[in-house]
């Protein structure tokens, strides 16, 4: 049935996850931004609350997942959705830094073979100390045209010899194992690639940290290098037969972790926008301009109504996308609406309120500066917002070929 | 948890009015004007209950919600939205009696099926504020029944009209606590209806003004209480005008994203040109976030709660969005866009209609702001 309401459970997750982000997350996040790094017994305390970046699945030791029981439509990327909007709306910087397998476990999941599930989620299983997954698909010479990366794999023997860069990998130093897409043929194309997991410390394989960006600053971004990197075989992810069967090679599962993390990315910056929205208001309650409360004023009431239901499109559309996700409709065409969206309205929400706020919104202690740096990089990753609105084009006109 | 998913009864009921839509709506677009084809028009609408599945059983309705009434006129909408409305006997006035009428005075709800009453809702004033405290038609107690003074503006169907029901004023205390609903008939001695000038869209739609010179009526007498009621009313109003714009908005991306497919230049498919794609998905994706906000607002209207917001949210968006729907879609065709030859100058036109008569977007803010905020 059509709802738009929270069931109680789920209102209780909500109210759990908003009570973190308010009183735990929020009271770090100005620090974290200033040094780069969140403390680490935040990261303990976020795996000890159960928050896991990336799903672990049930079957391989991670925990119950809400919603999935009596054959019913599982819940959990509307759930996704829900936790990062709130967690976004404390810190935008905090999701990217929850422990766990993030965007490397649903490659691992689409494409991986029993034994490769068994043995790398068995690092984000419960009880474990603290770990990270990670996921490298951009290069330094290409971003959106992902059909284009270099990064050479050639067999050898009974394992494959990785050379090649990759960058702007979330949590790629610190990762136990990171999903790397590689190529056995430039000029191949889509089925010439294959993804690998590459662990930690495997001879040839180097990390080096990004540390200065607009914002996420408190986000972990590396650059990886490969030489003369040897991988096994069996670390080819999904083997020889998935791409012999497919004939596709690794190309769709990347795009598949799309349709499941796009309305997600899309709902931290709807967190974002709300965040900006609500210090706005605050701000707007304290204030007074002309000797009148801001508040009374027609001009920036209406703002705060526009603002308000931008906000409630950009979220309905993210809850659309993960709805058809949950059940298992193809959904690329939503996802990327989720994602086109969203960023453009935190963009717009935080730029206004600046703008607003003049000379206060500058101040770091304000936090809508803060804002403002942290959601244009939502606009550029998981696919700039060009990328969506090709994609959208793509599914509104089949009978084109658009690029 | 929010959850998109339909009964099989509504699905079944948006499949069917589509079908009607794009059977007999669409085709006939241009010749709203024609009264045989009205009267053929209207016969189908009344057969297949297309006015009616909101109404409790009793009532001759199916006893669905507002949610399934906005599917079906977001339906009528994509095929003819001037037809939508001219078609619809009963209108938001049916509405009003079912929400606010006694048993007798919902009795004449049946009167639509034999008799050929019209209905038509009489709630906007000269002055656009007229939600925020601008409402000036007076009733006054005469004997048994009650005199009215005063004009009301864009009432839809209002030539044709054989009653209306009237929003006016029993006091001058503030706010909606001395607000009320009233029975006019047409023939009224002091009632005054005046057709209005031609208007942008809407072409098969008829409207005008009532001028209430003293013209009796009668209170609408059922027991639900009064500015809650009429609250609703004017929730279900706003509600129901966004999901005739999402309508009208999907249908001119859907023609537009038709056509870009097909029309050469360039050695392309101007649809291949970024410059045609990106503005048709951003377009594609504000109908699609509108009819979320419209669904939203429906179904808070049917769990009967009372907040404001979600209807008006709904409302400034689709005016938004079918206003640029119009607009994109026109650019995308070019030439062609301009001509009446193609659908989309119609769309263009209809979406404007509709924005406009739903309300001021000054007002309509302001009334979010107050929800919102508490009064400026």
């Amino acid at each position: 049935m059509v709802a738009f309401q929270l069931s109680p459970g789920l209102a209780a997750f909500q109210g759990m996850v908003e009570n973190l982000a308010r009183t735990v997350v929020r009271p770090l996040a100005l620090e974290a931004d200033r040094t780069h790094v969140y403390p680490q017994d935040f990261y303990e305390r976020l795996a000890s609350l159960g928050y896991s970046g990336g799903e672990v699945p049930e079957e391989y030791g991670g925990g119950r997942k809400a919603g999935a029981e009596d054959g019913r439509p599982s819940r959990s990327n509307r759930l996704m959705v829900i936790g990062s909007e709130w967690l976004a709306y404390g810190d935008p910087s905090v999701i990217l830094n929850i422990p766990g397998p993030g965007l490397g476990g649903p490659p691992l999941q689409i494409a991986g073979t029993p034994e490769q599930k068994e043995r790398f989620f068995a690092p984000f299983r419960p009880g474990q100390p603290v770990a990270w997954g990670a996921y490298a698909l951009t290069e330094p010479h290409c971003g959106s045209d992902a059909k284009a990366i270099r990064t050479r794999c050639v067999k050898d023997g009974d394992g494959y010899i990785l050379n090649g860069r990759k960058t702007y990998c979330s949590n790629g130093a610190r990762a136990v194992w990171t999903v790397v897409f590689a190529t056995l043929d430039p000029e191949g194309g889509r089925a010439a690639q294959r993804a690998f997991v590459v662990e930690k410390g495997t001879p040839g394989f180097a990390v080096g940290k990004i540390e200065e960006k607009l914002g996420l600053r408190a986000c972990e971004t590396a650059e990886l290098v490969f030489e003369d990197c040897r991988v096994p075989a069996s670390h080819l992810l999904g083997g020889e037969e998935y791409y012999a069967r497919r004939n596709s090679g690794s190309f769709k599962t990347a795009m598949k972790t799309f349709d499941r993390s796009r309305p997600m990315v899309a709902a931290m910056a709807v967190g974002i926008a709300q965040a900006a929205y609500d210090e706005l208001v605050a701000f707007c309650r304290e204030g007074h301009l002309g000797g009148l409360p801001i508040l009374r004023d027609t001009s920036l009431r209406a703002l705060l109504v526009h603002m308000r239901r931008k906000i409630e499109a950009a979220r309905l559309l993210c809850h659309r996308a993960a709805w058809m996700a949950d059940h298992q409709q193809p959904n690329s065409k939503e996802a990327s609406m989720a994602k086109a969206c969203a960023p453009a309205v935190g963009q717009w929400v935080t730029r206004e309120a600046l703008r607003v706020m003049g000379g206060h919104g500058t101040e770091r202690a304000r936090f809508v500066e803060k804002l403002y740096r942290d959601v244009k990089v939502f606009d550029i990753f998981e696919g700039t917002g060009q990328i969506q609105r090709l994609i959208i084009a793509r599914k509104l006109m089949p009978a084109l070929r658009i690029s | 948890m929010t959850d998109f998913t339909l009964s099989d009864e509504a699905e079944a009921i948006r499949a069917e009015v589509r079908r009607f839509a794009t059977r007999e709506l669409r085709p006939r677009a241009r010749q709203g004007g024609d009264p045989a084809v009205l009267a053929e028009l209207r016969a189908s609408f009344r057969e297949l209950g297309l006015g009616s599945v909101d109404w409790p059983e009793e009532a001759g309705g199916l006893g669905l919600g507002l949610l399934e009434r906005v599917l079906v006129a977001e339906e009528l909408a994509a095929g003819d939205a001037g037809l939508a409305l001219a078609l619809d006997d009963g209108g938001l006035a049916a509405r009003a009696l079912l929400e606010l009428g006694s048993p007798a005075q919902r009795e004449r709800l049946a009167a639509l099926e034999d008799s050929g009453a019209v209905f038509a809702l009489a709630l906007d004033e000269a002055d656009l504020a007229w939600e925020r405290g601008a409402l000036y038609t007076m009733a006054s107690p005469d004997g048994e029944g009650w005199r009215l003074q005063g004009g009301k503006h864009f009432v839809l169907q209002a030539p044709r009209a054989t009653a209306f029901v009237v929003l006016a004023r029993t006091g001058f205390a503030p706010g909606w606590g001395e607000v009320d609903a009233f029975l006019v008939e047409a023939g009224a001695e002091g009632l005054q209806v005046l057709e209005d000038p031609p208007r942008i869209g809407l072409d098969a739609l008829g409207s005008g003004r009532l001028l209430c010179a003293g013209c009796p009526a009668a209170r609408l007498a059922g027991g639900a209480p009064r500015p809650a009621a009429i609250a609703r009313l004017r929730r279900y109003r706003r509600i129901l005008f966004a999901a005739l714009m999402v309508g009208v908005a999907r249908a001119a991306t859907g023609y537009a994203c038709g056509y870009a497919q097909e029309r050469p230049a360039f050695g392309k498919m101007i649809g291949q040109f970024q410059g045609i794609a990106f503005p048709l998905a951003e377009l594609a994706t504000a109908v699609d976030a509108t009819r979320w906000l419209v669904w939203r607002a429906a179904e808070a209207f049917d769990r009967g709660d009372a907040d404001e917001l979600p209807s008006l949210e709904a409302l400034l968006t689709a005016q938004e969005t079918v206003h640029r729907a119009g607009i994109d879609s026109v650019q995308v065709l070019g030439g062609a866009g301009f001509m009446e030859d193609y659908p989309v100058e119609k769309w263009m036109r209809d979406g404007a209609a509709l924005a406009g008569l739903a309300g001021s977007r000054l007002v309509t803010e302001q009334l979010a702001a107050d929800a919102l905020f508490g009064p400026a």
